[in-house]
């Protein structure tokens, strides 16, 4: 099909006018902020257009390791707990899902729709929504938890339940979505494996053990790196449900709050900036380290 | 595949040799495209669609103001009201009212974006610290938030404008003063440290008053709870307790109009190393209000704020206090109707001439030296200020006036805040932080504190008085 736009000459361009836009704007909207970031972390800077950056070099990494290294280990902590413990739930139960979902027809297409539809809600209106589910005056989880156990919880507003509550919503949050990526590595699956498994006189536990974990390999990497990097960086939801108090500061909320500030607009950009730094070290780090071990274990498989 | 693109190249060449028709139109259709394309930039990057830049003229036609405010149910319909006065006294001129909430940071996110795009005329924002701000020089703290703006020169100095004399002038200097100007309009402010409201027909029908004294508070808060009930309703974790006691406490002795001198004398005591948070004071602040949190509602620590106004107010046979701010009375109006209720400072002290409530000096509007229509924001804020607008905003968000001629609220709920309004004073706001200091060096995290956390009052002004000093020292 002959290209409607320009001439012979002009038209070698094309192709590097729509890398241009694209690139454009990936260097104003994604490579500049990072740099600036980075930058931003040297400095005292109260992150107000027009007031002093106060340049300082590595205060705000002294500063962390020093005085603040409680609040930040107990935040990177807490991280590691949100990410891991979401990421092996989440897993196991998409996966579960799948297996039992994969199958065509409308009545499974359906329940999948159902599972997937939290993954397109707005995640403040879901926080919203459980904020009121887990009231502990008026929440209807109160009364089943008072009915079952004839006492009653804070929820959101304790150290024991908050960050499990946290962590089941954001589970609850994205466990279609990694359903929908197992189902399609499943289908990936040829039938005549299991058939000959089968013929081999394979059960339900050997069939899943010895063809369906090691061929949906590549489908369970996309799932457990995206779940734990999407996590690594989760800060909004756990902003709306308890704004990182009692036990859920993950180093995202801790960035978040410390950067853009409250009242009065106070807020520490730069000091914020130096926590998305360590924010991102740390994503390399698991990130990396996820990707060395499942890529391995795929092959291995 | 080599020969298929000469080909392809070939053919597009005869093409154009060929028909000289197709050769001009996909020229223009090029020409069109890259000239939509350079038209779009350029109007992206003109930002704000033609909007005049520095420094308007009052009369302000074909402009349009800019306001910022954080979300609050009773205050968006007065402002509202005064911006469309404004539109018709101002022909060409539309009045722009951005609200976000403050949690989250939604609404000081919002404020550095506009400030950023150098788009907004007025803006509100909470007073930077009553009497304290900015921190002297030999502090060397680094200034933040609105200090940091003033230092910048980025704030409008107001104190010569012709509507500061309706204003209380030493309280608009307590909460905006600074360099020797006043940077902000003080336009609210509230009796609510400690305020509760409380439920009146509930109260008589236990045979009580609001008590005078903290002893007096505490047992008929262990009368209530004696009788089946729970005695006070709260919503999450607040200030009001915390700031109230600790006022009530260090002003014991002084004047009200003392509060000013208080606050700065305590800063720089506890910047000098004077005074820390392990004092005495503070610990029994920070004790009395443990004592009065044991008589919240079960798991009150987890409950929703905003849904908290209409549950206390609809339950009639419960939750006689319910602690709070004025500015929530027309969502306790609304959600009971029928509800009677008033409105009291819960005593700190054992001294009923102590118990002085405390106010919070609140919103403010703040004009950058920069806003695109500057002189039309004055304006403004003179037309807010004229007695029948502010009136009208004062009423509405139950704040107490701040203009000596404009009488406060006089419903039957603030009977109380009325009589003892002359005794109030700014509340006390601590001490000079630092930025980048350990949480607990501005105070305690009442999250962590018993009742609802595990650490004990004094254990946790210990844990103050030591991230304090680390603070100081870093």
């Amino acid at each position: 099909m002959l290209c409607p736009f320009g001439t012979s000459r002009s038209r070698r361009y094309i192709p590097w006018l729509s890398i241009a836009i694209p690139a454009l704007g990936w260097l104003v909207f994604g490579l500049y902020p990072s740099i600036a970031t980075v930058f931003y972390s040297f400095t005292e800077y109260s992150g107000l257009p027009g007031t002093a950056l106060n340049i300082c070099g590595l205060c705000n990494y002294h500063r962390a390791f020093t005085i603040l290294l409680p609040q930040l280990g107990a935040s990177v902590l807490i991280s590691v707990i949100f990410t891991g413990g979401v990421t092996i739930i989440q897993t196991a139960v998409a996966l579960g899902l799948a297996l039992l979902l994969r199958r065509r027809g409308w009545q499974f297409g359906l329940f999948r729709a159902l599972i997937f539809l939290p993954a397109v809600l707005s995640v403040v209106v879901i926080a919203s929504t459980f904020k009121l589910i887990f009231d502990p005056v008026t929440g209807p989880a109160q009364q089943i938890v008072h009915s079952l156990t004839g006492s009653g919880s804070a929820f959101l507003g304790s150290y024991t339940t908050a960050l499990p509550i946290v962590m089941g919503i954001t589970i609850w949050l994205g466990t279609g979505y990694a359903m929908v990526i197992f189902i399609a590595g499943l289908r990936r699956v040829p039938d005549e494996c299991y058939e000959a498994a089968r013929l081999d006189g394979a059960g339900r536990w050997r069939l899943f053990r010895y063809i369906t974990w090691p061929l949906i390999a590549p489908a369970t990497t996309v799932v457990v790196f995206l779940c734990a990097m999407a996590q690594l960086g989760e800060y909004a939801l756990i902003l709306v449900l308890t704004g990182g108090n009692f036990n859920t500061n993950t180093i995202g909320v801790y960035m978040f709050n410390t950067a853009f500030g409250g009242t009065n607009s106070v807020g520490e950009l730069g000091y914020g900036s130096m926590l998305a730094v360590i924010q991102f070290l740390l994503t390399l780090i698991i990130g990396g380290g996820l990707l060395y071990v499942l890529r391995r274990r795929e092959v291995a498989l | 595949m080599i020969n298929n693109s000469a080909n392809s190249r070939r053919n597009d060449a005869g093409d154009t040799s060929a028909t000289g028709g197709s050769f001009d139109r996909r020229r223009l259709l090029g020409w069109a495209g890259a000239s939509a394309l350079a038209a779009g930039s350029l109007s992206a990057c003109s930002g704000g669609g033609g909007k005049s830049k520095g420094r308007g003229n009052g009369t302000g036609s074909g402009k349009t103001l800019q306001i910022a405010m954080w979300t609050q149910s009773t205050a968006n319909d007065p402002v509202a009201r005064i911006n469309s006065k404004f539109e018709a006294k101002h022909p060409g001129v539309k009045v722009n009212l951005n609200i976000k909430p403050n949690t989250q940071n939604a609404y000081s996110t919002m404020l550095k974006t506009m400030s950023q795009a150098k788009s907004i005329d007025i803006m509100a924002e909470f007073s930077p610290g009553v009497g304290i701000a900015p921190p002297p020089s030999y502090t060397h703290i680094k200034p933040s938030g609105v200090n940091a703006l003033i230092q910048s020169g980025q704030l409008t100095d107001l104190s010569k404008q012709p509507f500061m004399k309706r204003y209380d002038r030493k309280q608009q200097e307590l909460a905006w003063g600074a360099n020797g100007g006043i940077y902000g309009l003080m336009i609210a402010e509230f009796g609510c440290f400690p305020g509760a409201f409380y439920k009146i027909n509930l109260l008589d029908k236990n045979g009580m008053t609001p008590p005078s004294t903290y002893s007096e508070l505490i047992d008929q808060l262990n009368k209530l709870k004696g009788n089946g009930l729970t005695p006070i309703f709260c919503a999450q974790y607040n200030s009001f307790l915390w700031t109230g006691f600790q006022s009530q406490l260090m002003m014991m002795g002084h004047p009200s109009t003392d509060s000013g001198e208080v606050s700065r004398q305590l800063a720089t005591k506890f910047w000098k190393g004077q005074m820390n948070w392990d004092d005495p004071t503070f610990v029994k602040a920070a004790t009395r209000m443990s004592e009065v949190e044991a008589f919240f509602q079960p798991g009150s620590a987890g409950a929703d704020p905003l849904s908290s106004i209409g549950t206390w107010a609809v339950r009639e046979d419960d939750w006689p206090y319910f602690i709070d701010g004025t500015w929530d009375i027309e969502v306790i109006q609304k959600a009971n109707p029928n509800l009677k209720v008033g409105y009291v400072g819960l005593p700190g002290t054992d001294d009923p001439s102590a118990n002085r409530m405390a106010q919070s000096l609140n919103q403010g509007w703040v004009v950058p030296t920069w806003a695109p229509n500057h002189d039309l924001a004055l304006e403004w804020l003179d037309f807010f200020s004229q007695p029948e607008n502010y009136i009208d905003y004062a009423t509405s968000i139950a704040s107490l006036s701040c203009q000596p001629e404009v009488k406060s609220s006089t419903a039957s709920w603030a009977k109380w805040t009325n009589e003892h309004v002359k005794d109030m004073f700014p509340s006390i706001p601590g001490p000079w932080v630092p930025p980048g200091s350990p949480p607990l060096a501005a105070g305690p995290d009442y999250t962590k504190m018993a009742p609802i956390g595990k650490l004990s009052p004094s254990d946790m002004m210990k844990q103050c008085a030591a991230d304090y000093t680390k603070a100081r020292s870093a």
